[in-house]
């Protein structure tokens, strides 16, 4: 029987959850218990829930975030105040996100590919700013203009200042600076909305003018954000008066500010506290869809082209054979995952995702494969090779220790012995930069349309970002020419086809990557908030169809 | 005294250049490039090699250590302390805007903890070995024994979740600042209590306290207006240190309460290799630092005149 990689321990014999939620779970448990004796008074000033859908008569919201966005953001998501990252449903896109990342209308009611690697988009009719006065071309064309002055985001949209041309009142056309027929789907982005020509939330929040359901009415860094709802807004109006996003950057007392009712909802309830969260009184928990994949990026050689380790296509198969993803979520997420084979949310290939099959758990076959490689074991569990040891570098600054511990662990099984580096993110940047590691642990979301959004931009060869080479398959290869034609394809069936077959290449074939799990978004809130509707994208949740129940 | 304090003004210029060098040399010689970090950051997505150059461009971090850092001096004693490299604003306008909040906990926790460590580590001394004496230093243990967070979160449970007589976290009301100002304040109570007491006895030995009781002053003007005067000195620097502490060291109060002040934000900058806001904030506290080193070196002049007259021999 397999030892637990922390106890000792059979795995079968531990409750997953129990050996996971080291001292933070520990510490939340005692204050929920401790907050739970000897009392049945109902807490705070939280509205008491029901499951009647009536509005009741105070329509606000408390929303704990974990922390400011906007703090620590640069002068260009400053900019995007409160459009992105926090989305408060102030300003909108000309196309939309759908939860299964597709793109829906927006401000634009129709669009379309019209050759020379340029987009048209006509805008609705009748959409207005909460000023009451209409969305119009020129407008789109200052917010692309706007946004297109910070090099840190036109960069990948490739928008840049002459990008846009006003056709009409209503017709804009926009021409990448270069070409990119994937902008439709990256424009869904909410760091694209729209604003009102003038508005520049950087210099003056005063002056942002947007054409959401909500509107902006106080803005108080690092404490909260307050959106009234628009009383302009031009489809159905929002059902909350008021809502209030404080930030709290403490899990432990997100959750008694939640039991406390000074909040009546609570954002990315950690894993580690949903067991503690779920049994409080009055309250309820929400899942949204999968929105990223727990990933170990495979680095294949450092930036001056030395080969590591894991250039050898047979160690990196060893390795995937040897990671169990459902002891993975079942033991280390508490089962609060999802087993998947793709590098990015199913959702997002459609129908094709089952074209990524995934490396099945299989420890005999990895040990196979590394005696065929002529790593033989080693006196101490770890197999050597003309002398040298067989062991890989694991690197993460973000990701929870356990994930790291688990991998290390289940590579252990098969002779691998895996260095854990938790690093902060300096070192942690300095390592993937220059290609100093070998699985890099990290969790990117899906925020945009793109089905081959992570793959065009981590694997591919020719990828903007500047230390692409260290883990893509290379030039020439069948992975960079399903790529090369996803970029050129016009037809969105065509596109998620393609990104699907490319990942296939490099999740079956290439094995250039360890999915781990599928990662989703979980909110706690009072039993009286309803119609919440989680998004896949968190920087794509919406909140005009929330109210408070009776 | 004027000479005196002119002479302890002008010691405070190499200490604070060694603080500022210090400061500028710790951050450089950290491992990680802040333009790959920030970008990444800001971008949720790798920078590309043109974005990185132009970054370093736009924040001289291609330039040679030694033009960085007189680059830096020079603006520094203008009073700018550089922009972010995240949000490209003002460091000191993000420092001085962060303050007042540090500021708001810092003080009223101050004097919870002075006020109740005088109080306790007095009655304490001259109660000696009194059941109040042993509750009240069996107390200062446990005090001292719990970690901050852990006292906060019992706070926080017993006044706002048991009791709703606080709010959990956020700034607003005076309601808000009790319980950050409690927890900072009870976690250094005890320290000072224990060294009150022991200070305290020291004096209370003193032949001169024998004396005073002989020529019959009650007790209480023996104790408080000779005794407590006499073992305020080492009081006062630890008081001072305990002040320093406390606006610099903040970040767990802030964080477990979500309080807008300058802790946070400056681990945040320490862990996204914010060289410009790290440097400002090492130096803003060094400079709070040795501010209140003069500060307590006056009042020593004030409590002990000795002192003084050291200096001018």
């Amino acid at each position: 029987m397999r030892p637990s990689f922390l106890s000792g321990r059979p795995v079968e014999s531990l409750d997953g959850r129990k050996r996971v939620w080291a001292p933070a779970s520990l510490c939340l448990l005692l204050a929920l218990l401790l907050a739970a004796c000897g009392g049945d008074s109902e807490p705070g000033t939280g509205e008491q829930g029901g499951d009647g859908a009536k509005p009741a008569g105070v329509q606000e919201l408390v929303v704990a975030y974990e922390a400011d966005p906007w703090v620590d953001s640069s002068e260009s998501d400053q900019k995007r105040i409160p459009s992105y990252p926090l989305n408060a449903d102030v300003c909108q896109t000309l196309v939309t996100l759908t939860p299964d990342f597709k793109v829906a209308g927006g401000l634009a009611s129709d669009w379309e590919y019209v050759g020379d690697n340029t987009f048209r988009f006509t805008l609705k009719d009748g959409p207005t700013f909460s000023d009451g006065s209409p969305v119009t071309a020129e407008d789109v064309k200052y917010t692309l203009d706007y946004t297109a002055e910070e090099p840190t985001t036109s960069g990948f949209g490739f928008i840049g200042p002459e990008s846009t041309t006003v056709i009409d009142e209503r017709t804009v056309e926009v021409t990448p600076t270069e070409p990119n027929l994937r902008l439709l789907e990256q424009i869904t982005h909410p760091t694209y909305s729209i604003l009102k020509s003038g508005s520049d939330p950087l210099a003056d929040i005063d002056s942002l003018v947007c054409s959401g359901p909500f509107q902006v009415a106080e803005y108080a860094p690092s404490e909260r954000l307050v959106v009234e709802r628009n009383e302009n807004y031009w489809g159905e109006p929002a059902s909350l008066d008021k809502i209030t996003f404080r930030f709290i950057p403490d899990d432990t007392t997100r959750t008694l500010a939640l039991q406390n009712g000074e909040v009546d909802l609570i954002t990315d309830v950690p894993r580690a506290v949903l067991p503690s969260v779920e049994s409080l009184p009055d309250v309820k928990t929400e899942e949204a869809p999968v929105g990223g994949v727990n990933l170990g990026y495979l680095a294949r050689r450092e930036v001056d082209g030395t080969e590591r380790l894991l250039a050898d296509p047979a160690l990196r198969r060893a390795a995937a054979h040897s990671i169990n993803q459902e002891a993975y979520v079942e033991g280390v997420l508490g089962g609060n995952a999802v087993v998947v084979e793709t590098v990015a949310p199913p959702a997002v290939l459609g129908e094709h995702a089952d074209l990524v099959k995934g490396i099945p758990y299989d420890p005999e076959q990895a040990r196979r494969l590394l005696d065929q490689a002529g790593w033989q074991m080693g006196p101490d569990g770890v197999r050597v090779k003309d002398g040298r040891s067989l062991e890989l570098d694991i690197v993460f600054a973000r990701i929870d220790l356990t994930t790291a511990e688990f991998v290390q662990a289940q590579l252990a099984e098969v002779g691998i012995k895996g260095n854990i580096l938790r690093l902060d993110l300096g070192a942690y940047r300095t390592r993937l930069e220059n290609g100093k590691y070998d699985i890099d642990l990290s969790v990117p979301n899906q925020n945009d349309a793109n089905p081959a959004f992570l793959l065009s931009l981590r694997w591919y060869s020719r990828s903007s970002v500047s230390n692409a080479e260290i883990i893509s398959p290379g030039p020439d290869t069948e992975f960079e020419r399903l790529i090369d034609l996803s970029q050129e394809a016009t037809d969105p069936e065509e596109l998620d086809r393609l990104a699907a077959e490319a990942m296939h290449e490099l999740v079956d074939n290439e094995v250039g990557v360890l999915p781990l799990a599928g990662i989703y978004r979980i909110y706690a809130m009072k039993d009286s908030v309803q119609g919440f509707e989680a998004h896949p994208s968190g920087t794509n949740q919406r909140w005009s169809s929330v109210f408070r129940g009776e | 005294m004027t000479g005196y304090l002119l002479r302890r003004i002008l010691s405070l210029v190499p200490t604070w250049l060694g603080i500022s060098l210090f400061a500028f040399a710790l951050a450089n010689l950290a491992p990680g490039d802040p333009a790959e970090l920030i970008l990444q950051r800001q971008q949720q997505e790798p920078p590309t090699p043109e974005q990185l150059e132009a970054f370093r461009e736009r924040f001289g971090l291609d330039d040679p250590f030694v033009v960085q850092y007189a680059r830096w001096v020079g603006q520094a004693v203008q009073g700018d302390l550089g922009v972010s490299l995240r949000s490209g604003q003002p460091v000191l306008d993000e420092l001085v805007s962060r303050f007042p909040a540090t500021l708001q906990i810092t003080l009223p926790a101050f004097a919870v903890a002075v006020l109740l460590a005088l109080a306790v580590g007095v009655l304490s001394a001259v109660r000696r070995g009194s059941l109040s004496d042993h509750t009240s230093r069996v107390g200062a243990l446990l005090a001292d024994s719990v970690p901050s967070f852990v006292l906060a979160y019992l706070l926080i449970i017993v006044f706002s979740v048991k009791l709703e007589l606080l709010p959990v976290a956020g700034r607003g009301s005076w309601q808000h600042l009790v319980l950050p100002s409690l927890t900072l304040g009870l976690a250094a109570t005890a320290s000072l209590m224990r060294l009150t007491r022991s200070s305290l006895l020291d004096v209370l030995g003193e032949d001169y306290v024998r004396t005073a009781r002989a020529m019959g002053l009650p007790w209480r003007t023996v104790v408080l207006r000779h005794a407590l005067k006499n073992a305020l000195i080492p009081i006062v620097t630890v008081s001072a240190l305990i002040f320093a502490g406390f606006v610099t060291g903040t970040v767990i109060v802030e964080t477990v309460f979500g309080w807008p002040g300058i802790g946070k934000y400056v681990v945040d900058a320490i862990f996204a290799r914010d060289y410009a806001v790290i440097q400002g904030f090492v130096v803003f506290t060094g400079s709070v630092f040795v501010v209140l080193n003069l500060l307590v070196d006056v009042l020593y002049v004030r409590l002990d005149p000795r002192v003084r007259l050291g200096s001018n021999r």
